[in-house]
C-alpha cells in the first residue's frame, strides 16, 4: 500500500513541476522536471533513500522560483505538496521495510489517511488561491475532485481502522 | 540533519526569497509545509508510561533447539500513533521465527503481545530491556525510551559423546573406580602373586604355582581400580584462539573439555575445570552430574580474551591436588613448551589434546601454493613441538578438527598410552 502510495506521489510531484512550467513555455524545464521523477522512482525501487530529500529540496525550489515568476501557482503548490508526500512516505516506507507484517497494516493506513487529509488541505488551499485570481481551470476542478474522493476513502478507513 | 530541521530550513529559505524579492505570493508555498510541521508538533508524544513484560519458554538450550520470547507491552499513558519497539539480540542468537522489531499503534491503557523464537551458538545472554521509539503519526516527533525487563538464556555447548579416556594418574583416590590403581586387591587385571592368608577365596588360589612348592599356597592379586582426581584446563587466550577472519577454534576446545569432563565424571571420577581467556573460571573438583551441569555452565559462558595475566601458558598447580592428572586443551603455542615441561617434572601426568590450529585455519585461507608451503612450514614446526612434548613424557592428541572428537577420542584416548604404544611399536615392526 505505502509503495503505490509512493509511487503515486511522485508522479504527482514531478508532473505537476514539469506541468506547471510546460504551461509558462519553458518545455527544456518540462523535460528536466520529468527526468526528476523518473530518477526518483529509480531511486526509490534502488532504496536510495537520501535521495527523496533532495528531490524535496529541487522541488520545493523549483516551485518557489515558477511562483516568483508568475506562473500557474496551483500546479506548483500541488507540486509541492506531493513531493512532501513523497518524501514522508519514502521515510516511513524505509522504517517499515524491515518491520514485520503484523499490526503494521493498521499503522500505515493511519499513516496514509492523515497524509491525505493533510494533502487535501493543502489543494483546497490552493483551489482558493486560483478562485481569488481566477485562474481556476477544468483540469484543476477535476485533479480536486479525484484527490478528494481518494482523500475520503482513505480517511475513512483509517478512521474505521483506528 | 533531522526531519523537522529540514522542513525548517525550506519554509525559512521561502521566507527570505518572499521577503526578498519582495513578491507574498511565494511565501503561499510555505503553508503547505507549515501544515505539515504543525501538524506533526500537534500530534507528537508527550510522556511515555510504558511497561513491558518478558516470558522466555526455557532458559537453557543446546546448540541447534529454539527459544521462544514473549514479550508483552502495556501503555498506561495516551495513544500513541506510532511506536516502535525493538529487542536488542547478542551476535550468537539468531531470529528462528518471527521478528525482534515491531512498528504498531498502542491506544491508551491497552497491551500488545508478540512472540518470536531465537536459536544460536554456544553462549549466554542477558535481556535487559526493549528500546522504545514513540513518534507521532508523520514521525516528525521522536521520543526515545528504555524498558527494562528481565531475563536470561543460556546456549550450552554442544556435546560430543566419549565412552571412555584412559587415564593412568600416580595417585588415585580411597573409592572404586575404573582406573588402575596400581595395588594388589580386588579387580579384574591381574596384578601379581602373594602366600595365601585366611580369608583368601579358593578361586584366587593359583593351582599350578601351589603343585610346584611343598606345603605353601600362593593366591592371585588383582589390580584395584578407584577413581582419581582429573584437573581440566581450557586455554583461552585469544593470540592463539583466534585468527584474522575472526573465525576461532576455541569452540573446538570447548566441544573436546565437555566430552573428556562428560567421560571422566561418567566413570566416577573426580574432575575440576579452569577456563582461561578474558579471566579465569573455575569450578571446584566434584563428582557426578551436578558436577557435570557446574561444567556445563562454565563452559557456555567461556569466552577468548586477552589478560596480561594469561599472556604466556596458566596451569596453577595449587589448584589440582598433588599428582591428579591434568589435561589441557588448548591449540599450543612454542612458548607454552617450558611450562608444560615444569608442570611434567612437578610430578603431574598430563595428557594435552590440541585442536590443530594450522588444518583449521588452512582450510578457511584456499589452496594456493603460497598457502601451501606456508602450512607445510607451519605443520613441521608444530610436529616439532609436540614431538618435544612426547619426549616430556606427556600423552599429546593433534586433533584435526574435521575428524569429529568422539572419533579422535576412540582412537587415542580410548586405551592407556602405554598401550597405544605398544600396538604402534608393533605395527613398525
Amino acid at each position: 500500500m505505502t509503495s503505490t502510495a509512493l509511487s503515486i506521489s511522485i508522479i504527482f510531484g514531478a508532473g505537476f513541476l514539469a506541468h506547471g512550467y510546460n504551461l509558462a513555455g519553458f518545455d527544456v524545464f518540462t523535460r528536466w522536471f520529468g527526468l526528476l521523477g523518473v530518477v526518483w522512482l529509480i531511486a526509490q525501487y534502488n532504496r536510495w533513500d537520501w535521495f527523496s530529500a533532495v528531490a524535496l529540496i529541487i522541488n520545493i525550489l523549483a516551485s518557489g522560483l515558477g511562483i516568483w515568476m508568475g506562473f500557474h501557482a496551483g500546479w506548483l503548490i500541488a507540486s509541492s505538496i506531493f513531493s512532501l508526500v513523497a518524501w514522508d512516505l519514502s521515510e516511513f516506507h524505509r522504517r517499515t521495510r524491515t518491520m514485520p507484517k503484523d499490526g503494521l497494516r493498521k499503522v500505515e493506513r493511519l499513516h496514509i489517511a492523515r497524509l491525505s487529509f493533510l494533502a487535501l488541505a493543502g489543494l483546497v488551499f490552493a483551489t482558493l488561491l486560483l478562485l481569488l485570481r481566477g485562474q481556476f481551470t477544468s483540469d484543476w476542478g477535476i485533479l480536486l475532485i479525484v484527490m478528494i474522493v481518494a482523500s475520503l476513502i482513505q480517511f475513512i478507513a483509517g478512521l474505521r481502522t483506528s | 540533519m533531522s526531519r523537522i530541521a529540514l522542513l525548517a530550513a525550506l519554509i525559512y529559505i521561502i521566507f527570505l526569497a518572499g521577503i526578498g524579492s519582495l513578491n507574498g505570493s511565494v511565501l503561499r508555498l510555505a503553508l503547505p509545509l507549515g501544515l505539515y510541521l504543525l501538524a506533526g508538533l500537534w500530534r507528537g508524544p508527550e510522556k511515555l508510561n510504558l511497561s513491558a513484560e518478558r516470558t522466555l519458554s526455557t532458559e537453557q538450550i543446546r546448540p541447534g533447539e529454539s527459544i521462544t520470547v514473549i514479550i508483552t507491552v502495556t501503555n498506561h499513558g495516551e495513544s500513541l500513533d506510532q511506536v516502535s519497539l525493538h529487542d536488542p539480540l547478542p551476535d550468537f542468537l539468531e531470529i528462528f521465527e518471527g521478528s525482534n522489531n515491531r512498528l504498531v499503534r498502542l491506544p491508551a491503557q491497552d497491551s500488545l503481545s508478540w512472540s518470536y523464537s531465537v536459536r544460536g551458538r554456544r553462549g549466554s545472554h542477558t535481556f535487559n530491556g526493549l528500546s522504545i521509539l514513540a513518534e507521532d503519526s508523520l514521525g516528525l516527533v521522536v521520543k526515545r525510551t528504555f524498558l527494562p525487563t528481565r531475563g536470561q538464556l543460556l546456549v550450552l555447548p554442544s556435546v560430543a559423546r566419549v565412552r571412555h579416556i584412559a587415564i593412568q594418574p600416580r595417585q588415585t583416590r580411597v573409592y572404586s573406580g575404573i582406573i588402575p590403581a596400581r595395588q594388589g586387591g580386588t579387580g579384574i587385571e591381574f596384578f601379581g602373586l602373594r602366600e595365601y592368608q585366611i580369608g583368601d577365596s579358593p578361586h584366587h588360589i593359583n593351582w599350578r604355582l601351589s603343585a610346584r612348592q611343598d606345603n605353601l599356597l600362593y593366591s592371585n592379586q588383582y589390580e584395584q581400580e578407584r577413581v582419581a582426581d582429573v584437573g581440566i584446563v581450557v586455554d583461552g587466550r585469544s593470540r592463539i584462539n583466534n585468527f584474522c577472519d575472526r573465525s576461532s577454534i576455541f569452540d573446538d576446545s570447548v566441544l573436546a573439555a565437555v566430552a573428556v569432563s562428560s567421560a571422566l565424571l561418567s566413570d566416577g571420577n573426580r574432575v575440576g575445570l579452569l577456563v582461561y581467556g578474558d579471566r579465569a573460571r573455575w569450578t571446584s573438583p566434584g563428582y557426578g552430574k551436578r558436577q557435570r551441569e557446574r561444567i556445563m555452565l562454565n563452559l557456555a559462558l567461556a569466552k577468548t580474551g586477552e589478560s596480561q595475566n594469561f599472556k604466556s601458558l596458566f596451569i596453577p598447580r595449587r589448584m589440582f591436588p598433588t599428582n591428579s592428572q591434568i589435561i589441557l586443551i588448548s591449540p599450543l603455542h612454542s612458548d607454552d613448551l617450558p611450562v608444560l615441561a615444569q608442570l611434567r617434572v612437578s610430578g603431574y601426568p598430563l595428557m594435552v589434546i590440541s585442536p590443530d590450529p594450522v588444518s583449521f585455519e588452512v582450510r578457511r585461507l584456499g589452496n594456493r601454493d603460497s598457502v601451501k608451503l606456508a602450512a607445510r612450514i607451519a605443520r613441521l614446526e608444530r610436529e616439532i613441538m609436540l614431538r618435544d612434548l612426547r619426549g616430556l613424557g606427556i600423552q599429546v592428541v593433534n586433533w584435526n578438527t574435521v575428524i569429529p572428537f568422539d572419533q579422535a577420542a576412540r582412537a587415542s584416548l580410548s586405551r592407556p598410552i602405554t598401550f597405544l604404544r605398544a600396538i604402534q611399536r608393533e605395527g613398525r615392526q
